[in-house]
């Protein structure tokens, strides 16, 4: 937990974004070139067609659909610490929360390409969205690569308006730190005056705010454990040795889990050297990422164990002459070295110093990252190339383009967190504050009165603004306003004060009407698509009538509960929180959003007299008058 | 002696003549009965009462390997479960000896399966695991009264696991060796650390240990762990339903489509999968110990009902529920509730002591 002060902590994580040094130039550059290879490669393949590409019947699905779900799964890792780390009150989660959600839409990004890159024709991508049935083309909501539009397109919107959502605090901090160093016309200034919505830091703000963002993590998480399933229903769904098993979901969610954290430790290691953040993202970050992956490797180990015992158990003749040839055939080394990086490799955490040793958390993460990469590259290429029928049996060998491709797109994610990590707060500075809270809790008695001309804090009354430097007097002082008379109150401050919140909002925030209402109308209305599609299209799938069934629909509906749910729930916050006015009110106080707390009184000019004696008592910085 | 010492022992003496008379009725039905739905309803209890028992210690390793504090006080309800053990593993001897009446592989010459079901080896290996569980158990209940769980938690946990995975495919999945799943395990420690959550849950209210805080936490565990469950269920259900593969569907089927087991299918999904979901909502329903008590007695009820649901069908069994399964089961309810009691007024002796 950092000890820092607030204003410490203010200065840490955004001095990064400063203007940069040659280093962080060069890198950059090396990247974007890397990237533009891949895009190159991209559009010469898409002018010349798939046929340039080592992809060969019936090995059609290699390394395009490995990176897809490689990057999915990477993005897990952030949507855990963001979302699930959040529910359960970890600690930890805070200095590398923001990171890793970064992380995860830039990993969603990447993989979002994959389907358009792997169709080669991309000027048809629309055939794989699921509208109204028209022009011969029957949208099928029992194919899994539907449920893949719906679940990766639901994922890649909550994913990005979890993250800017997360950030409105924290854009707003940048704001107003930007300002006075650029000024206010500046570039970065406009744009996180539009990232902050017109963030004030109010109590009223943090009340609706933090219901809101409890709702995206509790509907994030959920998701998440549904995305990467319906990525392995892909291949679970299909009759093809080494894919039909019905551990897939769970061992998929694992892996994607597992992979994400490495991805964390290989981007927060390079990142928390560069920009100097040391002393937010300490080593006993690292250990309790390195922790969880000991839990994520042993669940994967247990997959790679019960795959081919059960191949055994079956005494399926395909699917034992499958695992056997997986573990030594033309695959064995990919198969032997996934083992290790992704089993063997972490289990050195088991080891305190390994998990407080720097180099080596790089080092496992990097391996475990390669490992997941070729674990499934060996589930997707391998059961293709060695199906039922011997005749069909084949190798794949890559050629230029996807090899260029796939280097790029790792030059193109890691170019886009380098861009981040510049550009926008890489450590969630409300979170930090509110876990220093309570460090700081010495008044300076320092009090001047000052009036100020046309000031409108959120209303348009007139009142008094008091100015204190810890939240401590803030919360005494409402208690002792509110019993003098004046209930007309709103507090600011740069973190979410509970306490605060719960003496000037007793009532509970109506966002959760606006979620609960709107995950119902979108679980109603994704079976009514699915179900209504199926009625239209009379469509019989596997020998089943589809419309009479609720199996596979359940997806479906799911999806859109969570979609809907995730808007209507973003719609709510933006309402009641008032947020979405690029302009601040006028007497609008920078300094809440960094270190400093304040409390007005609305009073008419005849009460401020009272209001100011009753202040004083509690040693206010500074105390304003409204007018 | 106080009153409430009295009250304890006639407890534990009423409970004790309750567990010697079911069974005993149930041995006179295994002679003299149906012998078979005897032994049947023995597995069923085994299979459901052994996770709930061990899972209730898994519990607060859960919670200490995560770093979280919030069930220290309700730890010690949570390790009265450990006297469960030796009914656990004299249950697992008692089936071990009637195989021959619910084991159908036991009997069966040619399996694909080989050795893997040479009754010897199944049993061997299985005593071995339950051994081993119950000896994790009791060193970490050890460890944790010291103050010192250390790193046991987490192997705990993963023992867990483990073993009941091993469990599940012997003593359930292998009740039809032409049908596997390889979820199968997974779903089952799952599903058995639901179980325990909720026995967790009443016994700790029941105890008047809980406040308010801790009832939320039980509250929006059970939530998560429904929804879990429901999701080791989905995920098996899906790939299965999809493929229609024979050698799948055979465990579907029945309980699915064509017998009354589909009812409790439906039940099932109402009550363990969702039912948390719905009536544990709110805050209220989390927080009020009445409330809470009740949906956690009605998932218990559940989960025992999808361990007959999982087991019966396969064995060909009918959907009903009468006096075999009643006194078996009642026998374990008295043996859990027994040690619970016993643990506890231990406890308090050495703490007064």
């Amino acid at each position: 937990m950092s000890k820092l002060t607030y204003n410490e902590i203010h200065e840490d994580i955004l001095r990064p974004l400063r203007p940069a040094g040659p280093i962080y130039y060069a890198i950059a550059a090396i990247l974007a070139c890397g990237a533009t290879w891949g895009i190159l490669a991209w559009t010469y393949q898409t002018r010349m067609g798939l046929g340039v590409t080592g992809l060969h019947v019936p090995i059609c699905w290699s390394p395009y659909i490995t990176n897809f779900v490689f990057w999915i799964g990477i993005g897990h890792a952030g949507t855990l610490i963001s979302a699930i780390l959040f529910l359960v009150r970890s600690r930890w989660r805070t200095a590398i929360a923001r990171s890793s959600e970064a992380m995860t839409v830039f990993a969603v990004l990447v993989a979002a390409m994959f389907p358009l890159i792997h169709l080669g024709r991309l000027w048809v991508f629309y055939y794989i969205i699921p509208y109204p049935s028209q022009r011969q083309l029957w949208p099928n909501f029992i194919s899994p690569l539907v449920w893949d539009v719906c679940a990766v397109g639901t994922y890649m919107t909550v994913s990005i308006i979890f993250w800017l959502v997360g950030l409105i605090p924290d854009a707003a901090a940048s704001r107003d730190n930007i300002a006075q160093l650029g000024g206010i016309s500046s570039f970065r200034t406009r744009l996180y005056r539009i990232m902050s919505l017109g963030w004030t830091g109010s109590s009223t703000q943090w009340h609706h705010y933090g219901r809101a963002y409890l709702f995206f993590a509790a509907l994030a998480t959920p998701l998440v454990i549904s995305v990467h399933s319906i990525v392995s229903w892909d291949f679970a769904m299909a009759n093809l040795p080494g894919w039909h098993t019905t551990i897939f979901a769970p061992y998929f969610v694992a892996g994607a889990i597992h992979s994400g954290l490495a991805m964390v430790l290989v981007l927060m290691i390079p990142m928390r050297r560069l920009f100097n953040l040391q002393r937010l993202v300490t080593i006993d970050h690292f250990e309790a990422v390195a922790k969880t992956m000991i839990v994520t490797t042993l669940i994967v180990g247990y997959a790679y164990v019960l795959e081919p015992f059960i191949a055994w158990y079956s005494g399926d003749v395909f699917e034992k002459q499958f695992a056997w040839y997986r573990s030594t055939g033309w695959f064995a080394v990919y198969y032997w070295s996934l083992t290790v990086f992704n089993v063997i490799a972490p289990l050195v955490f088991l080891f305190r110093a390994a998990r407080r040793n720097i180099k080596m958390l790089f080092v496992v993460g990097i391996l475990v990252n390669i490992g997941m990469w070729l674990e499934r590259f060996v589930i997707i290429t391998g059961s293709l190339s060695h199906d039922f029928m011997p005749h069909n049996w084949t190798m794949y060998i890559p050629r230029l383009p996807e090899i260029s491709i796939t280097i790029g797109q790792f030059c193109l994610f890691l170019f886009m967190f380098l861009l981040f990590a510049k550009y926008l707060p890489t450590v969630a500075i409300s979170d930090e504050k509110e876990l220093s809270a309570g460090l700081l809790y010495a008044p300076e008695p320092a009090v001047f009165i000052s009036k100020k001309q046309e000031v409108k804090i959120g209303s348009k009354e007139s009142g008094l603004l008091a100015v204190f430097n810890s939240q401590g007097p803030l919360m005494e002082s409402i208690n002792k306003i509110r019993e003098n008379g004046f209930n007309r109150l709103e507090a600011f401050s740069p973190f979410r004060l509970d306490e605060v919140n719960a003496l000037l909002h007793p009532r509970k925030s109506p966002v959760r009407i606006w979620t609960l209402t709107g995950a119902i109308l979108g679980c109603v209305g994704g079976f009514w698509l699915a179900i209504g599609s199926a009625y239209v299209n009379e469509l019989y799938t596997g020998g089943k009538f589809t419309p009479a069934t609720y199996i596979p629909y359940c997806i479906v509906g799911f999806e859109g509960l969570i979609l809907i749910g995730a808007l209507s729930n973003l719609a709510g916050m933006l309402f009641h929180a008032r947020l979405g006015q690029i302009k601040l009110p006028a007497g609008y106080d920078r300094r809440f959003t960094r270190d400093r707390f304040g409390l007005f009184i609305a009073c008419s000019p005849e009460q401020i007299s009272n209001a100011k004696t009753l202040l004083l008592s509690f040693n206010p910085e500074e105390i304003n008058v409204i007018q | 002696m106080s009153s409430s010492d009295k009250k304890s022992r006639g407890i534990v003496f009423w409970l004790g003549i309750i567990f010697i008379l079911c069974v005993s009725g149930w041995l006179y039905l295994i002679f003299y009965g149906d012998s078979d739905k005897a032994w049947r309803a023995l597995l069923i209890n085994f299979v459901f009462f052994t996770p709930l028992a061990s899972g209730m210690i898994v519990w607060p390793a859960v919670v200490t390997a995560s770093q979280g504090i919030w069930a220290k006080p309700l730890q010690r309800t949570a390790f009265a479960a450990i006297y469960f053990a030796p009914v656990s593993i004299a249950a697992f001897i008692a089936l071990w000896i009637g195989h021959s009446h619910w084991a159908g592989w036991a009997t069966h010459p040619n399996l694909l399966q080989g050795f893997w079901l040479y009754y010897k080896f199944v049993f061997l290996r299985d005593i071995i695991a339950l051994v081993l569980i119950w000896a994790l158990c009791a060193a970490y209940v050890a460890r944790a009264r010291r103050g010192a769980p250390g790193k046991l938690a987490g192997w705990l946990c993963f023992a867990y696991g483990v073993v009941f995975t091993l469990i599940a495919f012997d003593m359930v999945m292998a009740l039809d060796p032409h049908w596997f799943s390889t979820l199968f395990g997974g779903y089952f420690f799952v599903s058995g650390m639901y179980a325990a959550l909720a026995a967790w849950t009443v016994l700790s209210i029941l105890s008047g240990t809980t406040t308010v805080e801790h009832r939320h936490d039980l509250g929006k565990l059970t939530v998560a762990v429904s929804l879990l469950t429901a999701y080791m269920m989905y995920s098996q259900l899906l790939p299965i339903w999809y493929e229609n593969l024979p050698a799948e569907v055979r465990f579907v089927i029945p309980r699915m489509t064509i017998s009354q087991w589909r009812y409790i299918s439906a039940v099932l999904t109402a009550t363990i999968f969702l039912g948390p979901l719905v009536l544990l909502v709110t805050r209220w329903s989390k927080r009020s110990p009445v409330f809470l008590t009740a949906v956690s007695m009605l998932m218990l009820v559940c989960l025992w009902i999808e361990r007959w649901w999982e087991v019966t069908p396969t064995l060909g069994g009918k959907l009903t529920f009468g006096l075999t399964e009643a006194s078996i089961t009642a026998a374990f309810v008295a043996a859990f509730l027994l040690s619970v009691i016993i643990f506890t007024n231990r406890q308090k002796t050495a703490i007064s002591g």
